[in-house]
């Protein structure tokens, strides 16, 4: 795990210094620009997709995969509507709490 | 003169960050929550936190470390998170070339995403001089709180596992989805996330976690092709 967590400090510190250590010495291409603005909201749907996927698979009740998967639509819907992360986060978490300790 | 060109700026810098900061707090607190469900311990997750110092990516390599991926998977995936970075990097270098390099390497690691935005509107305005001690305050200061906060969320919710029993798992993909949603600024970035995603729910049976890569770098490749389609219309038109 030590390993693995300065491997990531070493990728990031990378990614971070490439062009300010290189001092001018390197350009980044328009092609490579472009690609590299997907990626962030692509990664991050990968992942929730996945994670979906598992709690889908392992959660029993109907009712206990409805309020997961709604609370998710309240979060897109309030972070649509509002651009606040705090917000979305908050009131999703909120509302999928009181699911669980009331009604399921 | 010491308080003029070193003091000023860093507290200025610092200043101008805690806007961000306390958005950033929520996050730092569930970085730690997760870190804990990930089965981290307490010195793994600060240490994560002190020498990564990345949001995005902690927040990916404990999500990825819950699901069981190789530590390859997880960190070419930190890799390509991490990316963006290198447009930070390039649009900063220029303001900071007259700095030696120890100085460059630390501004370098803290390069954060709010770092960013607090220097890229004060760095093309400011002198040679102040820039780099506004641009260590900014850093410092956001830092300092991911500390905090990522600390407080993992002993949080190791001291009330019942957190867990009510379902804190559901947090990450809540705010995974959050941020994905906030990134949603046009047909190209839609069609990116809408392939990436079908594709990753056909994928997730692929041995180590092959599924993630291949979802995501077919995502960027949907992304970056209408990207060019619609500039070259535009460029039809014009």
């Amino acid at each position: 795990m030590i390993t693995l967590i300065i491997g990531m400090a070493i990728l990031t510190f990378f990614t971070r210094a490439l062009f300010i250590l290189a001092n001018d010495k390197l350009r980044l291409s328009k092609n490579v620009t472009i690609a590299l603005s997907y990626t962030p909201p692509v990664v991050l749907t990968v992942i929730v997709v996945t994670t979906m996927k598992s709690i889908a698979q392992s959660d029993g009740s109907l009712l206990e995969l409805f309020v997961s998967f709604s609370s998710l639509l309240v979060a897109a819907l309030i972070v649509y509507r509002f651009r606040s992360l705090f917000m979305a986060i908050s009131v999703s978490l909120i509302y999928y709490l009181i699911f669980k300790v009331l009604v399921i | 003169m010491q308080m003029e060109h070193r003091i000023l700026p860093m507290y200025a810098g610092a200043k101008a960050t805690l806007p961000l900061i306390i958005g950033a707090i929520p996050f730092g607190f569930i970085y730690g929550a997760l870190a804990t469900q990930s089965g981290l311990s307490l010195f793994e997750t600060c240490l994560m936190s002190m020498i990564v110092f990345a949001g995005s990516a902690q927040f990916i390599a404990v999500g990825l470390l819950s699901l069981d991926a190789s530590p390859w998977v997880i960190a070419g995936t930190v890799f390509l998170v991490n990316m963006r970075h290198l447009l930070y990097s390039a649009w900063v270098a220029p303001y900071l070339s007259h700095l030696n390099l120890g100085w460059r390497s630390v501004l370098a690691f803290g390069l954060t995403d709010e770092v960013f935005a607090v220097v890229s509107q004060h760095l093309p305005s400011s002198d040679k001089i102040s820039r780099a001690w506004y641009m260590f305050g900014s850093i410092f200061a956001m830092w300092f709180f991911w500390q905090c906060t990522s600390t407080l969320g993992y002993l949080a919710s190791s001291e009330f596992p019942i957190m867990f029993e009510l379902g804190l798992e559901i947090a990450m993909p809540i705010t995974f989805l959050s941020m994905t949603v906030l990134l949603l600024k046009d047909n190209a970035t839609f069609a990116a996330v809408a392939a990436a995603g079908v594709l990753a729910f056909y994928t997730t049976g692929l041995p180590y976690q092959l599924g993630l890569c291949l979802s995501s770098v077919v995502g960027i490749t949907v992304g970056f092709y209408l990207d060019k389609r619609n500039q070259s219309k535009k460029g039809q038109t014009t």
